[in-house]
């Protein structure tokens, strides 16, 4: 079994990672299929042109020309799938013994922190939807902070204090986890 | 060489600066992984799978590069120029 190196915004003292969530593979996965459909478009345009147009590709300049073209476009469907892929393994929740933390990754030059602290959780809460997602076990976890939708200006606020984990799989497990760890003050 | 025809040698000058700035990127991306250390096991096999693949693809591009004559000319317009009647009349 490997064993991943976190890295943590603001390591705090005695702080320990309890688990990290990430979107379930089956989104990934669904990314991952137009690439494959992508890395097929020019086998399919050589087999084309081979059937209707063979005396093109007989032609040394144009072979040549098609050559640097389809190597230039497979690089670049290779870089974007490496790319679509990182951008997958960044985007990661962690939940430590101390707080939630969000880390999105947007795209090559953005990223995004967040964090909330478990002692301020007042519920966990686990949505499921649709028949995918229900196969699948993946679905929407939502902590949410003490008092949220009671005062109108929190409620104003929420898109702020609140976070809000899409598609990560073992939902139940984290959101059982998230409860023992979180000091819920039900006032 | 007519004033309309171009060496071959052009496409490759392109290709090669699009390989650079495909190296900036996918070295940028790497960084990236390693900066935020995230390295685990589909980590490790995506980024080697990647070099692998980037490393074939270029080698097999490059190897048939070096067989090819890049001083041959290519007409790029039709004799006479792009608005040329002269092909009609004929």
């Amino acid at each position: 079994m490997y064993r991943e190196r976190l890295y943590l915004p603001d390591h705090l003292p005695n702080e320990k990672v309890e688990f990290v969530l990430r979107r379930h593979l089956f989104v990934a996965f669904g990314e991952g299929l137009l690439f494959i459909v992508l890395f097929a478009i020019p086998v399919g345009f050589y087999y084309f042109f081979k059937i209707l147009f063979p005396h093109l590709l007989a032609s040394e300049v144009v072979y040549t020309l098609l050559l640097l073209s389809v190597s230039v476009y497979y690089l670049y469907i290779l870089l974007f799938a490496y790319t679509s892929f990182i951008d997958y393994w960044l985007d990661i929740w962690v939940v430590t013994n101390e707080r939630i933390i969000s880390i999105e990754q947007r795209g090559l030059f953005a990223r995004k922190f967040s964090e909330q602290q478990l002692f301020l959780l007042q519920d966990v809460s686990s949505e499921v939807h649709g028949i995918l997602a229900t196969l699948f076990h993946f679905g929407i976890l939502l902590p949410s902070q003490l008092a949220q939708n009671r005062t109108p200006y929190l409620n104003r606020c929420r898109g702020l204090t609140r976070l809000l984990y899409e598609s990560c799989n073992s939902l139940r497990p984290a959101e059982k986890i998230i409860l023992e760890r979180g000091s819920f003050n039900y006032l | 060489m007519e004033t309309n025809m171009i060496t071959l040698s052009i496409f490759l000058y392109i290709y090669l600066f699009l390989v650079v700035i495909f190296i900036l990127f996918a070295m940028f991306v790497i960084y990236h992984v390693i900066r935020f250390s995230f390295w685990g096991l589909p980590a490790f096999l995506a980024t080697f799978l990647f070099i692998a693949a980037t490393v074939i693809i270029l080698f097999v591009t490059l190897d048939y590069c070096a067989r090819v004559d890049w001083q041959q000319p290519i007409q790029i317009l039709p004799s006479g120029g792009l608005f040329s009647t002269q092909d009609l009349i004929k």
